[in-house]
């Protein structure tokens, strides 16, 4: 009866220290090529291209439900007398998509003016600052937040900062020929300084690298500060514009063992929203 | 009793079987990572790349297990290169050990294959950078599910593998 598993022992006994002829040797240039590869579509996005392309290629076998689904209903409708029907159904089914095509693209077109309204009523008050409008072209989230935005001019430079129609949102992180990559405010290595709106104390705001919140750094215990405080930036440093909201105070963390606070400040608009940025000196 | 007309299959037929069921595992992956409404898939490709390291490992080459995970990078949305090095890494594991795997029970195949979904799971969390309580349910569900999967998959393929080296 337990013949079989004394065998399955053995055999496990012996195979213990055993190992193929598997050399890692014959694994490196394969995990090199894979970490070019990847790279290489980190810096350049080929997958999204072979995406689209391999989307239209293969659909038939990813939408294979659809396609059965379609060709059953096709030759069903063929061999009755609901075809001309369903073909004038069709027709009117296409000629209201292109309708919602249509008022689709006046929808986005609407929102687009609304989104240049608001940014140039911003852009007011740089009044003797020379602005620069982009178009956003990608947003990454991986590894790390950018987004990159299309410019027709070359005159921005790294001290310049980023709006869009909310209002402060991040810092430029590289210039390229006519391509500029913003990085967030709430990237950890943003340091802002900035005062609480109540009390006029200067403090500096630190990103936590998650989208829309801040730690306030070092913040004694025996300062007065409350949650729902208005966070606005101070100018002070002079890399960031004075009195632009940053956040409201939403968490205050007492620390045992600490002579500071963790103070959580968070805004309500969103860094990659949007599809104009708009650049200026602070 | 011996068949005299036997003949073994040339291991280009083999090498071929083996990236179509790659391949098929891959697009069953991708159809129900949509049907699961998961933000993990089921990684029936990365155990089927199990089964042939472990069950023909002089036989399987990297090219296979390259192309099976550029397929899935490029339809479940990842970076090109991130399945595939996944999955190089368990081939030459698998390829390594294959003598202790093969030796050991079903069960227990299915804890190692078990764990080694879990790590891989995991990697893909980490990557995402999205924590939460249901992502991690998800985790030890897709876990738990994949480990009953392994004995599945493992007579599937074996199966066929004997049907294709032994014909009838």
């Amino acid at each position: 009866m337990f013949g079989g598993e004394h065998k399955q022992t053995d055999i496990a006994q012996s195979a213990i220290f055993t190992t193929g002829s598997m050399r890692a040797s014959r694994l490196y240039p394969t995990i090199f090529l894979t970490l070019l590869i990847l790279y290489g579509d980190y810096l350049f996005d080929m997958s999204s291209k072979i995406r689209v392309f391999s989307s239209y290629i293969f659909s038939p076998f990813f939408e294979i439900e659809y396609v059965a689904t379609d060709a059953i209903n096709s030759i069903e409708s063929y061999f009755s007398s609901q075809k001309r029907l369903s073909e004038e159904i069709f027709t009117l089914e296409e000629k209201i998509r292109q309708l919602e095509n249509k008022n689709l693209y006046l929808k986005n077109t609407k929102n687009s003016l609304n989104e240049l309204e608001e940014i140039f009523n911003l852009s007011k008050s740089f009044q003797n600052k020379e602005i620069f409008l982009g178009k956003v072209s990608d947003i990454k989230k991986f590894p790390r937040e950018i987004i990159s935005v299309d410019m027709r001019t070359n005159n921005i430079s790294k001290d310049m900062v980023a709006f869009n129609k909310f209002g402060l949102v991040g810092t430029i992180d590289e210039l390229q020929k006519n391509l500029v990559k913003i990085k967030p405010l709430h990237d950890t290595s943003s340091k802002i300084p900035a005062k609480n709106l109540r009390t006029l104390e200067n403090i500096i705001i630190q990103g936590s690298g998650e989208p829309k919140l801040f730690y306030v750094e070092e913040f004694k215990k025996n300062s007065d500060i409350a949650i729902g405080d208005e966070i606005v930036t101070s100018g002070l440093g002079k890399r960031f514009p004075k009195d632009f909201l940053l956040g409201k105070v939403i968490k205050i963390d007492q620390n045992q063992g600490s002579n500071f606070l963790t103070v959580m400040v968070e805004n309500s608009f969103d860094f990659s929203f949007g599809s104009t940025i708009l650049f200026t000196k602070p | 009793m011996n068949n005299l007309d036997y003949k073994k299959p040339s291991i280009f037929n083999f090498y071929f079987f083996v990236g179509l069921s790659l391949l098929i595992s891959a697009w069953i992956e991708i159809l129900l990572n949509d049907y699961l409404l998961s933000r993990l898939s089921l990684p029936l490709t990365l155990m089927t790349l199990i089964y042939w390291n472990v069950a023909t490992p002089r036989n399987i080459g990297f090219l296979w297990t390259m192309f099976s995970g550029f397929v899935l990078d490029i339809f479940l949305g990842y970076l090109l290169g991130t399945h595939v090095l996944i999955f190089l890494l368990t081939s030459y594991f698998s390829q390594r050990y294959f003598h202790r795997f093969r030796a050991l029970f079903r069960l227990q195949q299915s804890l190692i294959v078990a764990m080694i979904v879990f790590i891989y799971q995991t990697i893909f969390i980490s990557i995402s950078s999205f924590f939460s309580l249901s992502i991690i349910l998800e985790l030890f569900v897709l876990t738990i599910i994949s480990s009953l999967f392994w004995p599945i998959i493992y007579g599937i393929l074996r199966y066929l593998r004997i049907k294709l080296t032994y014909g009838q």
